[in-house]
This record gives structure tokens, sequence and C-alpha cells, in this order.
């Protein structure tokens, strides 16, 4: 009897876990197949229909601003794991004062509230004559994951073994060659940890996104969320859109998953 | 440098310390040269920025009122006094403590299931974090409909519990818990994730040996694995505090701080002072405000890191 009881708890336990996640997602899943009538009331649609997921896509605006928010965030991951790879080896195996201060310097920047850059990285934007383009975002963008990306790629670069690179060193490869052909290909996991984090930080950004941009490169979140202060609002369609917003990020869940699996996010909390 | 392998002797050359010294030197320029780039991005764009932000702060400095002129810091003092920074601060607590807490004890209840293990487990946390494939602007879209007059779920349970409707991000009483709860959706899978992984990187011995000591599922959480659990759970609760406070995106999409004053944290506040108000010079005092918050929350994060 005891055990029923504790059986059933944890049932209804699990089940009122997964409502709290899912609900929200069923709900907007329903409204994006809705046809005509949208439920007043607590219930099903009426007529099921794939109507708003085709006016979403072919919605030339929805594909401009999807191109722009791939575009800006291709760019920003090139432009972080390209700085962050070599600064982090430096890191990594320099042990002077100078490298352990920027460290712990990287790890405040790690925490800054974004906000109170906003209006002075808009001058500075402005000034370079960078405003709405690819470019500006991005380094926008990047400012903002450089230092986590340090933090990260140092963890990784720590777990490589010295003893080759010291030989390669030996043998009169300049740090360059070193890193490139020696330490990097066996730091792969944590390169692709990085462009990963870089690719989806700047797909999902908004502040950023929108204070930088103004028509030529919108991005997608910024786009999005214009709807959300339109008068009128189409809910089929923009849930079809939310829906579809979300395929990119797949590839992010699946990895975090894996994450978890093979127990690197604890690394994630230390570092 | 390592003691010397065969293949460095071999090269008498780079034995003899002239030579040795120079590639010292080399490589310090090498590594001086891997860092630059890095440095000169974030020097440019971040700590000329600051260095910018905290001047402003110190001026009177308007589009609107046409000034620029050095005021000391009264713009902080002007701030303090008034009744928009009670109200804010009001609101940033209400904010943090529902999008902090309430996460947290889902994510933690939802990991301790999870580590326990039950049959479906391996369907269960990959459906739990589902909420991780949506980006912010697709979650406020999605509460949004949520919470939509005529058509939204919570009215269509509030009318079918025979409560009155509502339009929850048009009041000023319930805009602000709306959002929380929001944003409270929003992270709880990341906390899941990482509570989870904390729990799974701990040592199996203790655990093993209160099962073996006989201790009922509900000892060994309470004795064994929360104590144990504590110092990652501490960061990770500081990490979402520090995210809590510093988001922006989620009440600028869902009620740009609105109605009146109702929904407005410190970022937004931040954000309306500079871009709506043109006012730059409280902006940035605004801005500097979030700093110091912030930085005083890394610290508790640095002082706990050195005990993981």
């Amino acid at each position: 009897m005891r055990r029923t009881i504790l059986i059933f708890m944890l049932c209804s336990g699990i089940a009122l876990l997964l409502a709290w996640s899912l609900t929200p997602i069923l709900y907007a899943g329903i409204i994006s197949v809705a046809g005509f009538d949208l439920p007043t009331k607590l219930g099903v649609p009426k007529d099921v229909t794939l109507a708003n997921y085709i006016e979403a896509l072919s919605d030339r605006e929805v594909w401009k601003a999807l191109i722009n928010s791939l575009i800006i965030a291709i760019l920003t991951t090139l432009l972080s794991v390209g700085t962050t790879v070599p600064a982090s080896y430096v890191f990594s195996r320099s042990r002077t004062k100078t490298s352990s201060l920027l460290m712990l310097l990287f790890l405040f920047f790690r925490l800054f509230p974004w906000i109170a850059l906003a209006f002075p990285i808009f001058l500075v934007m402005a000034r370079f004559r960078m405003l709405d383009t690819y470019l500006g975002v991005s380094i926008g963008h990047s400012v903002w994951i450089i230092p986590t990306g340090i933090w990260y790629m140092k963890g990784f670069f720590d777990m490589v073994p010295k003893v080759m690179e010291e030989s390669a060193m030996v043998d009169g490869a300049t740090p360059l060659q070193t890193l490139l052909h020696v330490v990097l290909p066996l730091a792969v996991p944590g390169l692709i940890t990085v462009a990963l984090l870089a690719f989806f930080a700047s797909y999902t950004e908004y502040l950023y996104s929108l204070i930088l941009t103004r028509v030529k490169v919108t991005p997608l979140p910024v786009l999005m969320a214009g709807y959300l202060s339109e008068f009128k609002m189409e809910w089929r369609k923009i849930s079809a859109i939310s829906m579809l917003s979300t395929v990119p990020m797949v590839i992010f869940y699946t990895y975090m998953l894996r994450y978890v699996r093979r127990g690197m996010l604890s690394g994630m909390i230390k570092g | 440098m390592a003691p010397p392998g065969k293949k460095f002797l071999r090269r008498g050359f780079l034995s003899c310390p002239l030579a040795q010294r120079l590639s010292m030197k080399r490589q310090r320029l090498d590594y001086a040269l891997f860092v630059s780039p890095a440095l000169a991005i974030m020097a440019v764009f971040f700590a000329y920025p600051i260095f910018i932000t905290v001047y402003f702060s110190l001026l009177d400095y308007s589009i609107v009122r046409r000034t620029k002129t050095f005021i000391g810091i009264s713009n902080y003092l002007k701030i303090f006094a008034s009744d928009v920074f009670i109200q804010t601060a009001y609101n940033t607590f209400v904010w943090v403590v529902i999008s902090t807490v309430l996460p947290l004890i889902i994510a933690l209840v939802a990991a301790l299931l999870t580590y326990h293990g039950f049959k479906g487990k391996r369907l269960f946390t990959p459906l739990f974090s589902l909420p991780l494939i949506f980006i912010p602007s697709s979650t406020a879209i999605l509460w949004a409909l949520m919470y939509s007059d005529p058509f939204g779920l919570v009215n269509h349970l509030c009318g079918a519990l025979g409560l009155p409707r509502r339009i929850w991000l048009g009041d000023p009483n319930t805009v602000l818990p709306a959002i929380s709860l929001t944003n409270a959706w929003y992270g709880t899978p990341m906390t899941f994730l990482m509570l989870l992984a904390g729990l799974e990187s701990l040592p199996l011995e203790p655990i093993e040996a209160s099962e073996v000591d006989g201790a009922s599922t509900l000892q060994k959480i309470w004795h064994i694995l929360l104590p144990m659990l504590w110092p990652i759970f501490s960061v990770v609760a500081l990490l979402r505090l520090i995210d809590v406070i510093r988001s922006f995106a989620l009440i600028w999409m869902m009620s740009q701080g609105g109605p009146g004053t109702a929904s407005l944290t410190l970022p937004v506040a931040t954000f309306k002072t500079s871009f709506l108000h043109y006012d730059y010079g409280a902006g940035s005092a605004w801005g500097i405000i979030n700093v110091i918050l912030c930085l005083i929350l890394s610290l508790g994060i640095l002082f706990r890191r050195r005990e993981l």
C-alpha cells in the first residue's frame, strides 16, 4: 500500500515537472497549426492546417532576418574563435602574474551587465561607421563571448599534456606552428565547444542586435520581438515563426545534453 | 623548460645560452602577439566604453536639454532620491526572487529525481530540457500568447476555474510576476542540467556507504546528497542570480517596463533613460549602479569557486 502511494506520488511529480516545461510549447504548437478560428475557450481548434507555416516560410522578411542572423552568428564565431584560441593558449602555458591577473579580469567581464555598455558601444560603433553592418553587430556580440570563451578554452588547453609541444619546440617549431599542428588537434572538443557557444550566443542575443542594427542587417530575434509590439497580432503566424526559429537551436540542445552525460558541464560551473 | 632530451643534445647550437635566451625572447614576443587580438577588441569595445560610461555618469549630458556639463555625482544623488529608483529597486527584487528561486527549486527536484533514477529517465531529461531550444524572442512570443486575453491558455484555465480573466501583461499588479514566471520557465532547463552534472560528478563512496547502512532515500538526499552538492549548488545559484539581475530582453520584449513603471527593473531603466529619454548622463549613472551590483555578486562567486 505504501509502495503504491509512493509510486503514485513519483509519477504525478514527474508529470507536473513535464507539464511545467512542455505546456507553453504544446500550446504554441497547437496555435501554430490552428485554422481560421482560434480557441477562445479551453479546447482544441476545429480545423488543423499547415497554412500558417507556409505563410511564415513564404515571408521574405523572415528569410532575410534568418539569413542575417546566420551571417552574424558565423562572423561572430570566426571572430571569437580566432581571438580566443591563441589567447587562451598563452594563458594556459604562461605562469606570469600578468596572465593570471588578466584571467581574473576576464572572469569579471564574464559577469558584467551588458546594459551598462549599450550606449557607449553604440557611440563607438557610430564613430567607426559600423552601425547596421554585419561586422559591427558581430564585434558587439564577440565582446561578450571572448571572456567566456577564453575561460573554457583555457580549461581544454590545460588538459593537453605539455610533453609533445616541448619536443616540438626543441625541434625548432615556432609557438604558432606548435599551437596549430601539435596542441590544437588535441583540443578539438574544446574548439567545437567554443565555436558552438559563440554561434548560439550570437543567434539568441537580443540587446546588442537591437541597438546596433537599423534595417539592413536586422536579425531574427529583433524582427520577432517587433511582432510583439504590433497593435494586432497574428498569433497563428508568429507561433509558427517561433517554432521555426528553433530549428538551428536543435544542434545546441543536442550538444548540451551530451555534455551532461559526459560530466563536462561541471567544468563549466567551475571554469 | 623541461630537462634536455636526446633531440635537444643533438643540436649543439640550441644548447648554447645565447641561442636559448634568443628563443625565449622570441617565444615571449609570439605569446604577446597571440594575446593581442583578443586584448585589442576588449580594449576598444570594452575598456574604452567603460571609461566613457564612468565619465558620462558625471556629466549633465542630455540631447533634450542640450547640455553637456560636469556636475560630479549629482546624477547618482538624483537617481537615489527619485521615486523611480525605489520602484525599480523593489521591482528588481521581486523579479530576482521569483525568477531565481522558482527554477532552482524545480530544477533541484528534477535533478534529484533523475539522479535517483526511474523508468523513462532517458526520455525525461531531453523532454524536460526542451525549452532550451527556444531563443528569448520565441519565449517572449510563447508566453505573450499564453497570457493574451481572448486566446491565452492562462485565461482559458482561469475561465475553467471560475476566476476572472485578466490582461496579464497590461495590469500593473500582474505584469512583473507574469514575466518573472516566463523567465523562471526559460531558466529551469539550464539550471537543471548544471545541477544534474554537479550531482553526477559527486564521489560515489559516501552515497553507497549510506545505502549499505540502510538509510532511506529521503535520509540519503537530506544528509548525504544535499550537503555534498551545496558548493556546486551555491555557484549555480549565484550564476543564475547574476544572469537574472542583468537580463533585459524578456522584460523589454513583453512589456517595455510598463505599464507605467510597473515592470521597470535596473537594466530596463538604464536602457530607457539612455535610448528613450536621451538622458545620457543619468543613463550612464544607472549603468554604473548595475555594474556595482554585479561586481559585488561576482566577488561572491570568486570566493565560492575557491572551495570547488
